[in-house]
C-alpha cells in the first residue's frame, strides 16, 4: 500500500523535525520516548505489501495517532507551553480525575476565537489497544489537546474559556450528556418535565412533536446542548463569571445554533448556578452528575482579599485553589473604571486600554508562575533538609 | 545612602517589594541577590541588515521584534551564552521600589569573573521584573542556570521622593524581557523631522 508510505514519510519528515524536542517535565518526556520506540518499530515494517484491509485502517490510524501526538508535543515544549494556565487546568483537572494519567498539551491555532477541545489522544482507547498488543508499546498517560489561539497565549482574561475546553474533556470522559439526557427523558415519557425545561432547550417543543424528542435530530441537539451547558458550569466553578463577560461579546448569537444553545441561556443558567438558585434543569444537570461521577457542581475557588494588582504587585498566592481566583479578580479590575490604579500610583497621565491589558496579564502570569516556583522551592529545599537529617 | 540589611528588611513589604524572596538570606548586609529568571529574548541574525534605532527609513526598517527570538525554561535549567551574544532576560523576582529609593544592579562578582557584565540603575517607584542586557565578554560559551542568584542589587536611599510615573511609562508591571521600544522615543520624531528638513 503504497499511501501507507506516503503517510509514513509525511511523519519521518515531521519527526525529523521534532525527535530532540525539549520538556518541562518528565511525563511530556516520558511520552515522547514513546513515540520514538513506535517510530522505529514502524521504520522496520514493509508497508507497501500491507493489501489486508482491516490491517490498513489499522496503520492508518497508528499513523494517524503518531502525528497528532508530536504535532501537539511540538507545541508543548518548554518554550510554547503556557505552563502558567496548565498548572490552573491541571489543578482543576486533578479534582475532577484524580490519579488518573493525563497530560495536558496545547496546540497554537491561528485564528483569534479558536479556542477548542480533540478528544482523540485522550478518548479513544482503541487505539492506545493497538499499539499495545502490536508493539508492546504502552502509553500510561494520555494527552489532553487543548487548541488556543498563538495570539492570546499570555491572555488571561480570554483565557478563561480554557477551563470551558477543560470541561469538554470532562463530559467526554464521564459521557456526561448521556447521563444527563436519560434523566431528562425519563422525566419526559413520565410527563414529570417542567416548563423550565423548554426554556434552555426550546427547540424540542419548537420543532419536535411529542414523540419527536426520540428522534435521533433532537437526540443529538439536546445531547450537544447538554454538553455545552456542562462545560459553562464546570468553568464556572473556577472562574465564576468570566467566562460570561467574554462569551457574550465572542458569540452574540442569541439564536440555537447546531452546536451551542443561545448565549443568552447559557449566561442564565450560570448564573442561577452560582447564584445557588433552584431549577428543574439546573437541579436535574447537578444530580445526574453527582449520581454518575460522585462530584458536586460547587465553586471550587478560593477567595483571596487583596489590592495587589491596584498596587501593581503580582498576588502573593497561598493555595493552589486561589491560582482560579486570579482570572476572576483581573476581569473584576478590567471591568471597573481604571482611576483606582491610576489614583493609588500616582499616575499623572491616565491609563490607556492596551497597557491595562498588559498590565493585568503580565500580573496574573507572575502571580502563577511565583506561586509554581516557591512550592517546587520549598518541596526541593525540604528534600534537601530531610536528606543532611538522615 | 546605601541602605543596610536591617533598613532593607524593615521596608520589605512595606513600601519595598521582592516577590517571590525564595530564601531569607538572598538579603545580605548591604545587598540583595537577584536571580536569573526563566523568559529571554535571544538576538538572532536575520535576513534585515541592521536594527534601526532611528526614523529615518521608516519605511523600510522591520520590527526590532525580528531580530531576537523568544525562549523559556524552567528553574534548573540552563541557558548558555554564546561569545558576544546578547540576550535580553529578567529577574526571577518582581520588585517594587519605595519612591525615595533607587536600585543598582550588578553581576555578583562569581559571574563578573566569568566576563558578563551588567551594571543598571531602577528608578525610584519601579515596578516589575529587572529587565537585564546580558552580554557574554569571554571568549567561551557560558552556561549559565536559570534561578541562580546572578546578581546584586544595592538600595540607595535618596534625600527627597519621586514620582515614577510624572511621566508616560512605556514600561510597566512587565514580567517578560522587552524588546527596546527606542523608536517610540519622542525626540526621535523631532530628530526625524529635523533630518528631512535637510534632506527632504
Amino acid at each position: 500500500m503504497k499511501l501507507l508510505e506516503l503517510h509514513f514519510s509525511q511523519l519521518s519528515k515531521i519527526w525529523n523535525r521534532s525527535k530532540n524536542n525539549t520538556y518541562s517535565d518528565t511525563s511530556r518526556k516520558s511520552y515522547h520516548n514513546k513515540l520514538k520506540k513506535l517510530y522505529e518499530q514502524l521504520e522496520k515494517e514493509k508497508l507497501s505489501l500491507i493489501t489486508d484491509k482491516n490491517e490498513i485502517k489499522e496503520k492508518k490510524a497508528i499513523l494517524a495517532f503518531f502525528s497528532e501526538s508530536i504535532a501537539f508535543l511540538d507545541n508543548s515544549t518548554v518554550n510554547t507551553l503556557p505552563f502558567e494556565l496548565v498548572k490552573c487546568l491541571e489543578i482543576a483537572l486533578n479534582e475532577w480525575l484524580a490519579g488518573e494519567d493525563y497530560i495536558i498539551v496545547t496546540s497554537l491555532a491561528k485564528g483569534l476565537n479558536e479556542f477548542s477541545f480533540n478528544p482523540s489522544l485522550a478518548t479513544n482507547y482503541d487505539q492506545y489497544e493497538i499499539i499495545r498488543s502490536n508493539y508492546k508499546i504502552e502509553f500510561e498517560k494520555k494527552l489532553i489537546q487543548i487548541n488556543i489561539p498563538e495570539y492570546l497565549v499570555g491572555d488571561y482574561l480570554a483565557n478563561v474559556i480554557m477551563y470551558h475546553e477543560l470541561g469538554h474533556f470532562i463530559e467526554v470522559k464521564y459521557s456526561i450528556p448521556d447521563v444527563i439526557l436519560k434523566e431528562f427523558l425519563d422525566d419526559y415519557s413520565n410527563k414529570r418535565i417542567k416548563a423550565d425545561f423548554h426554556i434552555y432547550f426550546p427547540f424540542v417543543r419548537k420543532r419536535f412533536s411529542e414523540d419527536g424528542i426520540y428522534s435521533d435530530e433532537c437526540l443529538t441537539l439536546l445531547k450537544t446542548h447538554i454538553g455545552e451547558y456542562f462545560c459553562d458550569l464546570f468553568a464556572s466553578q473556577y472562574i465564576d463569571d468570566s467566562v460570561n463577560h467574554y462569551l457574550s461579546y465572542i458569540s452574540e448569537e442569541n439564536s440555537i445554533t447546531k452546536l451551542h444553545p443561545t448565549t443568552r441561556n447559557r449566561i442564565k443558567l450560570v448564573n442561577s448556578f452560582l447564584n445557588n438558585q433552584s431549577s428543574y434543569t439546573l437541579d436535574k444537570i447537578k444530580y445526574a452528575i453527582k449520581q454518575w461521577t460522585e462530584k458536586d457542581l460547587t465553586k471550587r475557588y478560593k477567595v483571596f482579599n487583596s489590592n495587589d494588582f491596584i498596587k501593581l504587585l503580582p498576588v502573593d498566592i497561598k493555595h493552589e485553589k486561589e491560582l482560579h481566583y486570579l482570572f476572576i479578580y483581573g476581569w473584576s479590575i478590567w471591568l471597573k473604571s481604571w482611576k483606582k490604579i491610576e489614583k493609588e500610583n500616582k499616575m499623572v497621565h491616565a491609563l490607556k486600554a492596551p497597557k491595562v491589558y498588559e498590565i493585568l496579564n503580565d500580573l496574573i502570569e507572575k502571580s502563577i508562575g511565583n506561586y509554581i516556583v516557591k512550592t517546587t522551592w520549598e518541596n526541593v529545599s525540604s528534600k534537601k533538609a530531610n536528606r543532611k537529617k538522615a | 545612602m546605601y541602605l543596610l540589611k536591617k533598613q532593607i528588611e524593615k521596608k520589605l513589604n512595606k513600601d519595598l517589594f521582592i516577590r517571590p524572596l525564595l530564601e531569607a538570606d538572598q538579603i545580605g548586609e548591604l545587598t540583595v541577590d537577584f536571580r536569573l529568571g526563566y523568559d529571554f529574548l535571544v538576538s538572532v541574525q536575520g535576513r534585515e541588515p541592521f536594527i534601526d534605532a532611528s526614523l529615518n527609513n521608516a519605511e523600510t526598517s522591520r520590527h526590532t521584534g525580528n531580530f531576537f527570538h523568544k525562549t523559556r525554561r524552567r528553574p534548573g535549567e540552563t541557558f548558555l551564552l554564546h561569545p558576544s551574544q546578547t540576550i535580553l532576560a529578567t529577574s526571577l523576582e518582581y520588585v517594587k521600589l519605595p519612591s525615595d529609593v533607587l536600585l543598582i544592579l550588578n553581576m555578583r562578582s562569581s559571574y563578573s569573573r566569568l566576563g558578563l557584565m551588567i551594571s543598571t540603575i531602577i528608578q525610584p517607584g519601579y515596578c516589575g521584573c529587572i529587565s537585564i542586557e546580558l552580554t557574554n565578554a569571554n571568549k567561551n560559551p557560558i552556561n549559565l542556570t536559570v534561578g541562580a542568584r546572578v546578581f546584586q542589587g544595592r538600595f540607595l536611599q535618596l534625600d527627597g521622593v519621586t514620582n515614577y510615573f510624572s511621566t508616560e511609562r512605556k514600561y510597566i508591571c512587565s514580567v517578560r524581557p522587552q524588546l527596546s521600544a527606542v523608536t517610540t522615543d519622542s525626540d526621535l520624531e523631532l530628530l526625524h523631522n529635523y533630518f528631512l528638513k535637510n534632506n527632504g
